[in-house]
C-alpha cells in the first residue's frame, strides 16, 4: 500500500470538516464547526466543549504520567497550565501518547516562561531519560568475563554498543536528589546548582531502574566511547587527567565495573582491523 | 501471522489488560477467559510492558484493541502505525484486532480521542475503502467499535447503527459492539438503543464491549471509572438475546479498583451472559 494511496479519492467536505474541528479543540477560543447539532439537552458548542476538555486533560494526564516529580513539585494547576502550553506548541504526532511528551524538556529549556528555571528542564530530561529505560529495547548484556577473554591484541581498536536501555544525563543540577524526595513525596529538597556539570547515567536491569553518577575520568571514558571512539583514544584522553602509567588499568576498571552493571550490549570489532583478523 | 478464524469464535467472559493487575494476574490465575489489550500501550521496544504481556499471553487467549488507526479520517493511513500493529500481532497471536469507527485526527496530529463521523453516504464510501485497505495491509479482517459520542453532524443521511451496519457489510468487516457507548450516545443524542441493535448485522457481531458513565445532567460522559448501570446490564441481555453467544468483556480505565472486584462484575457478566446465550444457542 502506498503511503499516499487514496488522497485524492478523500471526500473535500469530510477532510473540511476535520480540520474545522481539529483547529477548534486545538483552540477552543475559535468558534466550534457550525456543521453541530444541538438539541434541548446541550447545544453545539457545549457539546462540542467536552472534547475540548478531554483533550487537554488527556494530554495533561499522559504528561503527569512520565513527569510525575517535575507534576508533585509545580502543584497540579501550575503543572496543568505547562500541560496546556506545551500541548499548543506540540501537539501530539504519535499513534501513542507516550511519545507524546517527548519535547518537554527542551520546550522548559527555550519558552520564555520556563527558562528562567533550567532546573526544570533538567528535571524533565531526568524523568524522561527514566521513562526512556523503562521500555527500550532488551538486549543480552555482555557478562563480566568477556573482558578477561579478549585478547590483548584487540583492546587498543576495541569499541563499545551500549545498551539499548541506557541513557546518558548531563546535569549542572542536584536533580536526582531532588527527584528522590520529590518520588518519595518526602520534604522537599532545593534545587543546588553544581560547580561542574555531572555525568548520570540511567539504566535498566532486570526489569528495575537504577542510576548513578560518573566521577569525572569515568564521564570522560564513557563520553568518548558513547561516541563510538576506540579503547586507545580513550586512553589518550585520560592521559590529560591521570599518570600515564595508570592510565590503561583505570579505564580497564571502569569497563569492567560497567559489564557488572549490564551496561555493554557488544564489544565490536573496528571494520578495517576486523578485515585483517 | 496466526491464521485468523472465519467464524465466529466465542472466548467467553474477559477483561481490559490494565497494568495495575499484572501481578495480581500472574499470581492469582483469576477466573477470566481471555484479555483484551490496548494495541497503544505495547508499541514499545521492550521492558516491563512487552515482558508481563507475554507471560500473561502464556496463561490466557487476547485480542487487541487499538485507539489510533482513525479508520475515519481523512490523512493517509499510517504505514508505519499499520506495520507496528503487524508485528505486535506477530508475537502476540491475538485472535483478533479492533479499533473504533472514528477519526482521530488529521494534518498529521493524533488529539488521541474517538471522534464521531458524520454519518453521510460520501464518509461511507470513504470508510469502507480504507477498511479495505487497512484488513488487505493485515491479512485478516478486523473488528470495527461504535464510540460514545456527544455531538452529531447536521450532515448526517442516516443513523449511527445504519452508517455502522453498512460499513462492516460494504467492507466485509466485523463488529464490536459497545453497549454502554450504544446507551451513552442514545441517551445524549435522544435514539433508542434497542432499535440500534436492530440494525446491526448478528453475524458480524463478535464481541461486547460494557463499561461506566458518568451521568453530569445533561450528557453522559463515557468515563469507563464506575460499574455498569442496571440499564447498560439489561440492554446487554437484550443483546445476548439478539446475537447469541458473543464474547464480551468490561473496560476500566480510571479508578482501576482491585482485579478481585473486576473479576466480581465479571461473574454478573457470566450469569447473564451464560443464561441468555445458552438459551439462544
Amino acid at each position: 500500500m502506498n503511503r499516499h494511496a487514496g488522497a485524492s479519492d478523500v471526500p473535500s467536505s469530510l477532510s473540511e470538516l476535520q480540520r474545522r474541528f481539529q483547529a477548534y479543540l486545538l483552540n477552543p477560543s475559535a468558534s466550534p464547526p457550525a456543521a453541530l447539532r444541538g438539541d434541548g439537552r446541550a447545544s453545539g458548542a457545549q457539546r462540542a466543549e467536552v472534547y475540548a476538555e478531554a483533550y487537554r486533560l488527556r494530554l495533561i494526564e499522559a504528561l503527569a504520567a512520565d513527569y510525575p516529580a517535575l507534576g508533585t513539585l509545580l502543584g497540579e494547576d501550575d503543572f496543568a497550565h505547562l500541560g496546556r502550553v506545551y500541548a499548543e506548541a506540540h501537539p501530539s504526532r504519535y499513534a501513542s501518547i507516550r511519545w507524546f511528551g517527548q519535547h518537554l524538556g527542551r520546550f522548559l529549556q527555550d519558552d520564555s516562561e520556563y527558562r528562567e528555571r533550567p532546573e526544570l528542564a533538567e528535571l524533565a530530561a531526568f524523568e524522561w531519560a527514566l521513562s526512556e529505560a523503562f521500555d527500550a529495547a532488551e538486549a543480552p548484556a555482555v557478562s563480566p568475563e568477556a573482558l578477561t577473554a579478549l585478547p590483548a591484541a584487540r583492546w587498543p581498536n576495541l569499541r563499545i554498543r551500549f545498551h539499548p536501555a541506557l541513557r546518558r544525563v548531563k546535569l549542572r543540577f542536584n536533580i536526582p536528589e531532588v527527584w528522590q524526595a520529590l518520588n518519595q513525596k518526602a520534604s522537599p529538597q532545593p534545587f543546588e546548582a553544581l560547580d561542574s556539570p555531572q555525568t548520570w547515567i540511567v539504566w535498566r536491569s532486570d526489569l528495575k531502574l537504577f542510576f548513578r553518577n560518573l566521577n569525572l575520568s569515568e564521564a570522560q571514558a564513557f563520553d568518548a566511547l558513547y561516541q563510538g571512539l576506540h579503547f586507545a583514544e580513550v586512553c589518550e584522553g585520560l592521559c590529560d587527567r591521570l599518570p600515564a602509567e595508570n592510565v590503561a588499568a583505570t579505564a580497564a576498571g571502569f569497563l569492567a565495573h560497567w559489564l557488572t552493571e549490564g551496561w555493554i550490549a557488544a564489544f565490536e570489532a573496528d571494520p578495517e582491523s576486523s578485515a585483517t583478523n | 501471522m496466526n491464521t485468523p478464524p472465519k467464524a465466529r469464535p466465542f472466548l467467553g467472559f474477559g477483561l481490559g489488560l490494565r497494568k495495575e493487575h499484572y501481578e495480581a494476574i500472574l499470581q492469582g490465575q483469576p477466573t477470566v477467559d481471555w484479555f483484551e489489550i490496548l494495541t497503544e500501550n505495547y508499541l514499545v521496544e521492550g521492558g516491563k510492558p512487552l515482558r508481563y504481556l507475554e507471560r500473561i499471553r502464556a496463561d490466557y487467549p487476547m485480542v487487541m484493541h487499538g485507539v489510533s488507526l482513525s479508520i475515519g479520517g481523512t490523512d493517509p493511513l499510517d504505514v508505519d502505525y499499520l506495520k507496528q500493529i503487524k508485528v505486535l500481532a506477530e508475537r502476540i497471536e491475538p485472535v483478533w484486532l479492533s479499533d473504533h469507527l472514528c477519526w482521530t485526527g488529521v494534518d498529521g496530529l493524533n488529539l488521541h480521542d474517538l471522534l464521531p463521523l458524520p454519518y453521510t453516504e460520501e464518509a461511507l464510501d470513504h470508510v469502507v475503502r480504507r477498511i479495505g485497505q487497512v484488513q488487505e495491509f493485515l491479512g485478516r479482517r478486523i473488528l470495527l467499535e461504535n464510540v460514545s459520542s456527544y455531538v452529531s453532524y447536521a450532515d448526517s443521511e442516516m443513523s449511527e447503527g445504519e452508517f455502522l451496519a453498512a460499513a462492516a457489510e460494504a467492507a466485509d468487516c466485523l463488529i464490536l459492539l459497545d453497549l454502554n457507548n450504544i446507551y451513552v450516545s442514545a441517551r445524549n443524542h435522544g435514539f433508542d438503543p434497542d432499535d440500534y441493535l436492530r440494525h446491526i448485522p448478528a453475524e458480524r457481531v463478535w464481541q461486547f464491549h460494557l463499561a461506566g458513565h458518568f451521568d453530569r445532567g445533561d450528557l453522559l460522559i463515557d468515563t469507563h471509572d464506575r460499574a455498569v448501570i442496571d440499564e447498560v446490564w439489561a440492554l446487554y441481555e437484550a443483546a445476548a438475546v439478539r446475537f447469541g453467544t458473543v464474547s464480551t468483556m468490561i473496560e476500566r480505565d480510571d479508578d482501576i479498583p482491585p482485579l478481585e472486584a473486576l473479576v466480581e462484575e465479571l461473574n454478573r457478566v457470566r450469569r447473564i451472559g451464560g443464561r441468555v446465550m445458552r438459551t439462544v444457542a
